[in-house]
């Protein structure tokens, strides 16, 4: 399947991108990395929407949990802030 | 690839992430190389999801299907010595599929179907004793199924519904765009993977990529169409499909 492919491709290549940008600006917050890479799958998701319904609704499975992961970060964030604490 | 590579790759994609996280973060102590880790976890969910959602049928079995089906209408067509154009009667017309009509006889204007059709092979389609034609599925009556509901009759609802048809769900084409009037609607595919051939089958009925826009165009629009022309040129193909009625 073409668009799969194309789909695929086009992710890895984003990711690499991301990652080595990143890098070379010597960030080392994991954090940023991760909201980057949920930002750029649904970026992606969004801009590919032939895809049938049953790989959408796949994908879909995927970034909810990923949110959830954000969302963690984000809770994360607040308390440290919140309590002055480093988690 | 197959549906099994695409499954293969997404679990050594997840495998191999999981195995770098932590040496990256415990070991080396490098964000970038566990971030690289992380990346390649959501790349192998995603192939392995696409593993899952891919087709259980090769597309040499879909391919065989599709041959002895065009092959056999075609024989029909050649026997009954039909050189007419088919009108693609919607859904509403033909009991909940669209269909194409083949009229039997030769008749310089398109008939004007009104009335609902029934589900035969040879239908009575006018007034006329002469008003007599075949009515028969084609890819497009098949193909108008995988949408989750109507287009619209806007020519940009038509051209998305088109793109998801042909490029998302069938992977048939590069790329779809649609132009055009209430008259005259023009559809320009870019790459198509089918080609056209020069016979009996094609010049009634129009290459199955043709056939599945005026499947599609009549049931958006509710109204029967003809495929005006089909021009194949550079890899490309323009789809011209007139509105009846």
């Amino acid at each position: 399947m073409r668009v799969y492919n194309r789909y695929i491709l086009s992710l890895a290549l984003l990711f690499t991108l991301t990652t080595v940008v990143f890098a070379l600006a010597g960030q080392n917050q994991l954090d940023l990395y991760f909201s980057v890479y949920l930002i750029e799958c649904l970026a992606l998701t969004s801009l590919f929407v032939y895809l049938n319904p049953r790989a959408t609704r796949g994908l879909n499975a995927i970034w909810y949990v990923l949110f959830g992961g954000f969302v963690a970060i984000v809770v994360m964030k607040v308390v440290e802030i919140a309590l002055g604490i480093r988690l | 690839m197959n549906r099994n590579s695409y499954t293969l790759l997404g679990l050594g994609l997840i495998v191999a992430g999981v195995g770098l996280i932590p040496v990256s973060y415990l070991l080396l102590q490098s964000s970038p190389m566990t971030a690289l880790g992380i990346s390649l976890v959501i790349l192998g969910a995603v192939c392995f999801v696409l593993g899952r959602t891919r087709p259980r049928l090769s597309p040499e079995v879909s391919a065989i299907l599709l041959e002895t089906g065009l092959e056999n209408i075609g024989v029909i067509l050649e026997e009954l010595g039909l050189k007419t154009k088919a009108i693609y009667i919607p859904s509403s017309l033909c009991g909940g599929q669209p269909r194409a009509l083949l009229p039997l006889h030769d008749n310089p204007s398109f008939p004007e179907v009104r009335q609902s059709l029934p589900r035969r092979l040879i239908v009575k389609y006018g007034a006329q004793p002469e008003d007599l034609g075949l009515l028969i599925s084609t890819p497009g009556s098949t193909a108008i199924g995988m949408l989750q509901s109507k287009p619209g009759a806007d020519l940009s609802e038509i051209e998305i519904a088109l793109a998801s048809v042909l490029q998302g769900m069938l992977d048939l084409v590069d790329g779809v765009r649609v132009s055009g009037n209430e008259e005259m609607i023009a559809v320009h595919i870019s790459a198509p993977r089918m080609e056209y051939r020069k016979t009996v089958l094609y010049d009634c009925l129009g290459s199955p990529v043709a056939s599945i826009v005026a499947s599609l165009i009549a049931d958006a629009l509710d109204k029967p169409v003809v495929i005006s022309s089909e021009v194949w040129r550079r890899g490309n193909s323009t789809i011209e499909v007139r509105v009846l009625g």
